[in-house]
């Protein structure tokens, strides 16, 4: 025991300097994206008066939770978070849906043309969605009289993250071994009934991995909400924006930083609730492609 | 399509119908028919009209190099490769077009296929539980089948947790826990070790004899095949080579390809030419024959060392003189090469009889056993 700890000494050593390095480097990639969400939750905190002086760290005493008081109490607010966790839910679920049946399709049916298809598919998202904003616009609102509706919004998600989406669950599927499904079929299982019963179990991680994908995609989605939605349907991410410019009146800062944090929340919880899944699907999926 | 596969694809759209309902009677169908079945993937033919049937209860290995096509049939027999034409047929109905799970067939794969989130009770109950047995009744026949395979201490375990040959094992009980007609083998034995691979084949053996489903065995190894069959199928390019016993192939290959493909140390074949009965073998004349219907053909000659008898003197006035190029020892057996003019002669022989190298060594071979082929079509010379 204590020979083999003696003679692994200098590997340690040399994973200890590694290490250190890797922390570092951690530190800085650390700081460099949560630095402004500290600060902003720091500003959230502060006092309404305080805040002209900056984010003063010896006046804790005085720091409180007034703006999210303000905040929550804010039923706009309230009614935008909930719109968000409408749009992205039903956008999540949709889209999770027509991408596992497409991605199935293109990687194991092998529909003619099927690899063709899958890079136009993917060749359609390199147009700027900035560039199909009005036409979206005017095929929402005069032809499908579907802006402003939960509806609208999730159809336009769902269709511009497909591509992606169909893509990930593509390569999850076609790590299935083929064999097993050709077991489940003369076990008895239907085409579709493979797809239930052992090709979505087996690549449940990726599924989850994806579905995560596209709920924060849609989540933090601002310029599709910000032309499609309305009063009805106006998610968080388009009222914050109107918060934080409010026309000739005062901005609000505590207010303001109290709703960003609120509404960077459910993400992360989302987001810790699948983390495992998550690593463990991508890291398949890198490791494939 | 060329225009004969189109007339045969029309026929068969014509005929199938009254096939598929045609009632059984007699009991005299074979256990597997496959009629002139094919498979095209674009232009690359995976499988070439290939006709063999296989007797009810018999089990049939379908042999041969990979991409071969003996995989694309076997898929093709269960269901899970729809044929670009021909028909298959089960006992008496034709189930060219019957899903999978309803051609009461079970089918073990080279890398087990087993559903790794399931434990293995629910992997064997599986098909039972899709076909909709009741619960106790799926209970019984499960623990029925892992006993069989000696397995029911680990039914509550995952297949992961599973060493190969056990989750080969819970392959085989769910394969035969639908009672099957037709049992289905895809190179079951290539992912085991040595050892294992005995062992699983045995019970293999075993169980097919005790349950008596007509079997289709794919594999690429010919000692597997020899073993286990009641007759072998041998493949290259998505064609039948040859179909017989295991004897039969290996005594009378019908062509270059099976020749050298079947038999360990694998056959040499070397140019030669038939003269009326003498059979020469490069500049050497190696054999009278006691028949022959040909005045002078080019041919392809070996022979199997098993069949080549050699000594250091030349007691017997053998017609062949030839010199020792190298000794492989092969345990029970020393498989000693011999030159004789261009060609390299393998003959087997008792460990330590001949010391070396540059050796000159007397070789006997009787007649019929030189293996003849035409040198044009490599088919077997019917002499």
């Amino acid at each position: 025991m204590n020979a083999a700890s003696s003679s692994a000494r200098p590997r340690l050593g040399g994973n200890r300097s590694r290490l250190v390095l890797l922390y570092a480097a951690s530190a800085v990639i650390l700081v460099w994206s949560f630095g402004p969400i500290v600060w902003m939750a720091l500003a959230s905190v502060v006092p309404q008066g305080d805040f002209t002086q900056g984010i003063d760290l010896g006046r804790v005493d005085r720091w409180n939770l007034d703006s999210y008081g303000s905040v929550l109490g804010d039923s706009t607010f309230l009614s935008a978070l909930l719109n968000s966790v409408i749009v992205s839910v039903g956008t999540t679920l949709l889209c999770l849906t027509i991408c596992a049946l497409a991605g199935y399709s293109l990687a194991r049916l092998e529909p003619q043309g099927g690899a063709l298809l899958a890079y136009v598919l993917l060749a359609s998202r390199m147009v700027p969605a900035i560039v199909m904003l009005i036409p979206l616009y005017l095929l929402m609102s005069r032809y499908l009289h579907l802006n402003d509706s939960y509806v609208g919004l999730i159809l336009v998600q769902t269709a511009l993250l497909c591509p992606y989406a169909v893509w990930m669950l593509r390569s999850f599927f076609s790590e299935v071994p083929r064999s097993v499904e050709f077991a489940a079929r003369v076990d008895g299982c239907s085409r579709l009934g493979v797809l239930r019963r052992v090709t979505l179990p087996m690549s449940a991680q990726g599924i989850v991995a994806t579905g995560v994908f596209i709920f924060i995609n849609t989540w933090n989605e601002f310029m599709l909400p910000l032309i499609l939605s309305g009063s009805a349907t106006k998610t968080v991410t388009v009222k914050l924006a109107q918060l934080s410019s409010v026309p000739g009146g005062f901005f609000q800062f505590g207010p303001v930083m109290a709703a960003a944090i609120v509404t960077i929340l459910p993400p992360i919880v989302f987001f810790l609730v699948a983390r495992k899944p998550l690593v463990r699907g991508v890291t398949a999926g890198g490791v494939k492609s | 399509m060329n225009g004969l596969a189109k007339l045969r694809k029309e026929r068969y759209a014509k005929e199938s119908p009254d096939v598929a309902v045609a009632p059984t009677t007699s009991d005299n169908h074979p256990g597997l028919e496959l009629t002139e079945l094919t498979k095209t993937f674009g232009s690359f033919v995976a499988v070439g009209g290939l006709s063999l049937s296989v007797k009810k209860g018999e089990l049939l290995s379908l042999l041969g190099p990979s991409g071969c096509g003996k995989t694309t049939t076997l898929l093709m027999i269960a269901g899970l490769v729809e044929p670009s034409s021909g028909r298959i047929r089960g006992g008496a109905e034709d189930i060219t077009t019957v899903p999978p799970h309803r051609r009461k067939l079970g089918m073990v794969f080279q890398d087990y296929a087993l559903y790794p989130y399931r434990s293995i009770r629910d992997n064997v109950a599986f098909p039972l539980e899709m076909a909709g047995v009741n619960r106790t009744e799926i209970e019984s026949r499960v623990m029925h089948e892992l006993a069989r395979v000696q397995l029911v201490s680990q039914k509550n375990r995952r297949p992961g947790e599973l060493s190969g040959g056990q989750q080969q094992r819970v392959a085989l009980a769910r394969a035969l826990v639908k009672r099957p007609e037709l049992l289905l083998f895809d190179e079951p034995l290539s992912n085991l070790d040595t050892n294992l691979r005995a062992e699983m084949r045995e019970l293999i053996r075993e169980i097919h004899l005790e349950i008596g489903a007509t079997s289709v065995f794919v594999t690429h190894d010919q000692e597997e095949a020899m073993t286990l069959s009641d007759s072998i199928a041998v493949m290259n390019d998505g064609k039948l080579m040859q179909l017989g016993s295991p004897r039969s192939i290996y005594d009378r290959p019908a062509n270059e390809f099976v020749a050298r493909f079947v038999g360990r140390p694998a056959m040499k074949l070397y140019p030669g030419v038939l003269r009326a009965r003498e059979l020469w073998l490069g500049p050497t004349l190696v054999a009278n024959l006691a028949a022959s219907s040909y005045a002078d053909i080019a041919v392809v000659v070996g022979v199997r060392p098993e069949d080549v008898r050699i000594s250091a003197d030349d007691r017997n006035n053998a017609l062949i003189r030839g010199v020792v190029r190298r000794i492989e020892p092969g345990g029970a057996d020393d498989f000693i090469e011999i030159e004789v003019g261009n060609a390299v002669l393998t003959a087997r022989a008792i460990p330590g009889q001949f010391s070396g190298p540059r050796d000159v060594v007397y070789l006997d071979v009787k007649p019929n056993k030189w293996h003849i082929f035409n040198g044009d079509s490599g088919d077997r010379l019917d002499l």
